[in-house]
């Protein structure tokens, strides 16, 4: 029932699916915040998402946008629009999207592993990580105030195989940005363009409060690779995430503090889980 | 977790199925523990929960004497403290982080577990009159549906089961007629893990003649025990 | 030599697996297996009729099925013959495991498509079924220890190590927990200590570091 959810989950833009995928005859049927919604694409091209019953009538249409490859809806009204990636108007650029991996655990914690660096040289060794060069250095994590975004900046790691188009080691600066609750970008330094940074975003779709389907795409700069290699190195990168996620406990995001610890490295993590506690969010979280 | 079942000590492995420098899961009660079991040889058993973020520590793995989680190489040392933190090498870590530890002794070729008591004569108690404690074999573990309450009815009358301990029933007959121990593992309320124990030959041939024969027999329960109506 | 690859197949893997424990060359040909589905469209059935990966190609040879690609990489590029080794009654025995491992075990192979790309299967029958066939497998393991081997099919690794291991090495992936069949865990580890050995994103291998 969306009356069950607090305001600051249910007022938000969700992905519930890729724009390519839902074509005509490949309707989606699936869930959000634990309610059914169906999305089709009809004869004109435009989308209709309803929020319908468990018995499957409907109750009402719901908003929808497409933006980004992606399509949105919402179960409440979102203040302002969709946030802003102006990096997909650059010139040069490719939006790979890589599918859905769905994976038991809450979105929450989804966003924190995404935001978690010291576990690169353990969970994707010699790609993203390699021992012995496991130190964190400090970076900083703080919010926005005037765009309400949390983001953490001058992250470095030295990374063996950075991005799919990377042929050697390399130091890699990343800049983690979530601009709402559950949906985080990262943009790290592109092999592919001197200057530039390559974007990789997640956003969790979530089905329940420990139960959620991950819409993960790249915008890069990259003139080498195929898609398919593009998109085989993220999902390779995402099931190895997806281990670690599935045997998390609890599986909701604890929020009190002390409910468990934190190091220097976590900063992104705290200032993350504070920042949602304080904006109210009640879904997926304990 | 029931409170008769946490003041008893509780078999969760053979000695012999806990490999050195290895970890993995096993469960009591509902509740998910890690046992691990140093390169040297020293067996631990701890709440299956990383105090950093929640990982589960039997997917660690163990280093020389260490389990180092699997997550972000939080290295913990046999007391159950971490002495290790990879992102911050240079940080002694908190007395905070370490990980919940049980009291956890082998016996009777098998590894027992305590979640509130760390009673060595308990243990060594349970089985001192017995033969196979004196020189004790491991030969294999079942896993079966059912409780622990009706365990002995439910095994085949030809056996003479008994019940000698709180978590320990003895067969008076298993195969070629001889006395085996059970070691009775309550993984939840639906589910057992029966612990088979039989006297060593102090002979290695004799011994793994003898852990063959009663792994086929061991095989052969657990169809029995899953299969009531063809028992009848 | 070119292989039709998708990184998270663990049939791929079964056959990236044994070519880098051989050493061998190859070129690997991403699949869009997922979200695509290219390996059910009529450019990909041309080379495999049944639309699965993987499929081999070495010169004019085409071979599809896991089991059948290990098979003739062993007898062609094995040059010490241990991978499928000439003897009757180990040939025989490696074939019985290399099946299981094509057939019984995939149960644990469902399990994880329909938990990680929501493929329409019935995912509680898959799963009790997995658990069937890793409870034989421990069985067997078990008893092959207490024979001295360490391996499937005697006391050397063959392609029936191969064939099983990765789907049960994933089947966390597919909700099948292993806490009940700790000789499957000691044959994983020594899976994963072979020279020549790689992982696949989901299976777990050791650190580099002193142990």
């Amino acid at each position: 029932m969306t009356t069950d959810i607090d305001p600051a989950t249910l007022n938000q833009w969700y992905v519930i699916q890729s724009s390519d995928d839902l074509t005509m005859s490949s309707p989606r049927d699936t869930r959000l915040l634990g309610v059914p919604v169906s999305a089709a694409r009809r004869d004109d091209g435009q989308i209709t998402v309803l929020e319908v019953s468990a018995s499957g009538e409907t109750v009402r249409d719901l908003p929808v946008q497409e933006r980004y490859g992606y399509v949105w809806t919402t179960l409440g009204t979102p203040e302002g629009d969709l946030f802003d990636m102006p990096e997909f108007d650059e010139e040069g650029r490719r939006l790979v999207v890589c599918g859905i991996a769905t994976v038991k655990t809450s979105p929450g914690r989804i966003i924190e592993n995404f935001l978690d660096m010291p576990h690169f040289p353990f969970i994707h060794i010699d790609v993203l990580g390699a021992e012995p060069n496991t130190e964190v250095l400090p970076y900083k994590a703080k919010v926005d105030t005037d765009t309400n975004e949390l983001w953490a900046t001058d992250c470095g790691f030295y990374q063996p195989k950075a991005m799919a188009s990377s042929t050697e080691g390399s130091e890699v600066d990343y800049r983690y940005r979530v601009p709402q609750p559950y949906v985080a970008v990262l943009y790290k330094t592109s092999p592919g363009k001197t200057g530039a940074f390559d974007l990789v975003g997640i956003l969790p779709q979530p089905l329940d409060e420990t139960h959620c389907d991950i819409h993960y795409f790249m915008l890069v700069f990259d003139e080498e690779n195929s898609d398919q290699e593009l998109i085989q190195f993220q999902q390779g990168i995402l099931m190895q995430d997806r281990l670690i996620l599935e045997n998390q406990r609890p599986r909701k995001l604890p929020l009190e503090r002390g409910a468990e610890m934190a190091i220097r490295a976590d900063v992104a993590s705290v200032q993350y889980r504070r920042w949602i506690k304080d904006m109210g969010v009640g879904f997926g979280v304990q | 977790m029931n409170s008769s079942e946490s003041q008893t000590w509780a078999p969760v492995s053979g000695s012999t199925d806990l490999a050195a420098a290895s970890a993995r899961a096993v469960w009591l009660a509902d509740q998910d523990i890690a046992i691990w079991r140093t390169k040297s040889g020293v067996a631990s058993a701890w709440r299956n929960l990383c105090p950093h973020r929640g990982m589960r520590l039997s997917f660690g793995q163990v280093r020389g004497e260490k389990l180092v989680c699997r997550y972000h190489g939080w290295a913990f040392e046999a007391s159950g403290q971490c002495q290790g933190i990879p992102a911050s090498p240079e940080m002694k870590p908190p007395p905070t982080a370490c990980a919940e530890t049980y009291a956890c002794r082998e016996a009777l070729g098998l590894i027992w577990l305590n979640t509130t008591d760390d009673n060595a004569d308990a243990l060594s108690a349970l089985a001192a009159d017995n033969e196979i404690a004196k020189s004790p074999l491991f030969c294999k573990s079942i896993y079966v549906e059912g409780t622990k309450d009706d365990i002995v009815e439910r095994l085949p009358a030809d056996l003479g089961a008994s019940e000698i301990a709180p978590g320990l029933i003895s067969l008076s007959a298993s195969s070629q007629g001889e006395n085996v121990l059970l070691g009775v593992q309550v993984c939840s309320p639906s589910r057992l893990g029966l612990h088979i124990v039989a006297k060593s030959a102090a002979d290695q041939d004799k011994d793994n003649k003898r852990r063959l024969q009663i792994g086929k027999w061991a095989q052969n329960l657990r169809w029995q025990l899953a299969n009531p109506e063809a028992m009848k | 030599m070119k292989l039709h690859d998708y990184i998270l197949s663990g049939s791929c893997y079964k056959v990236r697996l044994l070519l880098n424990i051989l050493d061998v060359e190859y070129e690997k040909i991403p699949v869009d297996f997922y979200p695509g589905k290219d390996h059910k469209k009529p450019e990909f059935l041309a080379l495999n009729p049944l639309g699965q990966l993987p499929v081999l190609e070495d010169g004019d040879l085409v071979l599809r099925d896991a089991q059948s690609i290990l098979l003739y990489l062993a007898t062609k590029y094995d040059d010490a013959n241990t991978w499928f080794p000439d003897d009757a009654a180990t040939r025989g025995r490696v074939a019985m495991w290399t099946a299981f491992g094509g057939g019984e075990i995939m149960a644990a192979s469902a399990a994880r498509l329909h938990d990680v790309l929501n493929y329409p299967f019935d995912v509680e029958q898959q799963r009790r079924a997995a658990h069937a066939a890793f409870v034989i497998l421990d069985d067997h393991l078990a008893e092959q220890e207490i024979r001295g081997c360490d391996w499937l099919a005697g006391d050397a690794p063959t392609i029936a190590d191969i064939a099983c291991f990765p789907y049960v090495a994933l089947s966390e992936d597919g909700g099948i927990a292993r806490d009940e069949y700790p000789a499957i865990e000691r044959w994983l580890a020594r899976v994963i200590n072979l020279p020549g050995f790689i992982d696949m994103p989901g299976v777990l291998s050791p650190w580099k570091a002193p142990v």
